[in-house]
């Protein structure tokens, strides 16, 4: 496969990891570090005064020369806070990228098409990398690239719910009209779903809830990196395109029984 | 009528009232409060204030915080 490129840094890795709902700091490093992920996302929220400051942060626990760090806008449900918390992130950490997620209703946690349009807009102008958390809907995904967003992140399934590529045929178009990179994000429960991803052509997945929610979040980190390994290699080795009707893989000459 | 009058000697920060307790600037506040800055955002009445300037930035009564960390997210 091409090498994956996003903004001028190329990774060697087609698998990114959410940072939320690991049990430890301390078990996330592991997982990043076994996966060979070299992107992650964090989040940003308030300083819980009533509680001791954390000893070590989250941040200490990413190794910056090997990690893109990418805060990401959750919890934002209009433009205006989604670039209130961008802005935030760049003055907290000097994080210039920014994962856009907007979502209004936190029961199914589906992105606003509308003001993600408005914050890309905007965000680009202001320098930032924009990686924006979209429903998988190929119109709003060549508007984004349009304005700039660096790649557009298709959800497979809602957020945190494992269900896999349920939205397959529509992140094929996007797939097949996207200049920038295509991030299959969110959903993705198991590893056969991120290689199904990347089988399809994706350029690359963001897996948190599956890995950190795991009995074994290490061990998932590193079945969901084989997978996506192991499809890379399956386009690499030229896989060939499905067929109706039977190929016989033993000769069809030379039986028993032939006169 | 019963008119009840606030007298404001507080400042709120992250949406709860702290006394001002004779803080002059941002960073004998976050002091106060226990904050280390490093890789922490602070916002004084929706305003970004960068690290550099915390200390020469004047807080008064009323006025409006936020401290804001990085969190583990998806």
């Amino acid at each position: 496969m091409k090498k994956l490129t996003i903004a001028g840094h190329t990774f060697t890795s087609r698998l990114f990891i959410g940072t939320g709902k690991f049990g430890s700091h301390e078990i996330m490093r592991q997982a990043i570090e076994l996966s060979g992920s070299q992107l992650v996302t964090i989040a940003l929220r308030r300083v819980d005064l009533d509680k001791a400051p954390e000893s070590d942060p989250l941040i200490s626990k990413l190794d910056q020369s090997k990690i893109i760090i990418v805060p990401n806008t959750s919890g934002a449900r209009t433009a205006e806070e989604a670039i209130r918390i961008a802005r935030l992130a760049r003055a907290a950490g000097g994080f210039n990228w920014i994962k856009l997620e907007l979502t209004p209703n936190l029961h199914h946690l589906l992105p606003d098409p509308i003001e993600t349009l408005k914050a890309a807009e905007a965000l680009v102008k202001e320098g930032f990398i924009v990686m924006p958390y979209i429903n998988a809907d190929p119109v709003l995904a060549k508007r984004l690239e349009e304005v700039g967003t660096a790649v557009v992140m298709p959800l497979a399934a809602p957020i945190g719910t494992n269900l896999g590529l349920r939205n397959k045929d529509m992140i094929q178009i996007i797939i097949e009209n996207s200049q920038v990179p295509v991030v299959v994000d969110a959903g993705l429960g198991m590893p056969s779903h991120v290689a199904e991803a990347i089988e399809m052509g994706a350029d690359c997945v963001l897996v948190n809830t599956a890995i950190a929610s795991a009995a074994d979040p290490v061990k998932m980190a590193g079945a969901f990196a084989k997978a996506v390994i192991a499809a890379e290699e399956a386009l690499d080795a030229g896989a060939r395109a499905p067929q109706r009707t039977a190929s016989a893989s033993s000769p069809l000459t030379g039986f028993l029984w032939d006169k | 009528m019963e008119v009840k009058v606030k007298i404001m000697h507080t400042l709120t920060v992250n949406g709860k009232d702290y006394p001002l307790d004779g803080c002059g600037n941002m960073a004998e506040l976050l002091e106060k409060l226990g904050i280390k800055p490093q890789k922490m955002a602070v916002e004084l009445n929706s305003v970004i204030i960068p690290r550099q300037a915390l200390a020469t930035t004047e807080i008064k009564a009323g006025d409006q915080i936020e401290v804001i960390q990085f969190v583990g997210g998806g």
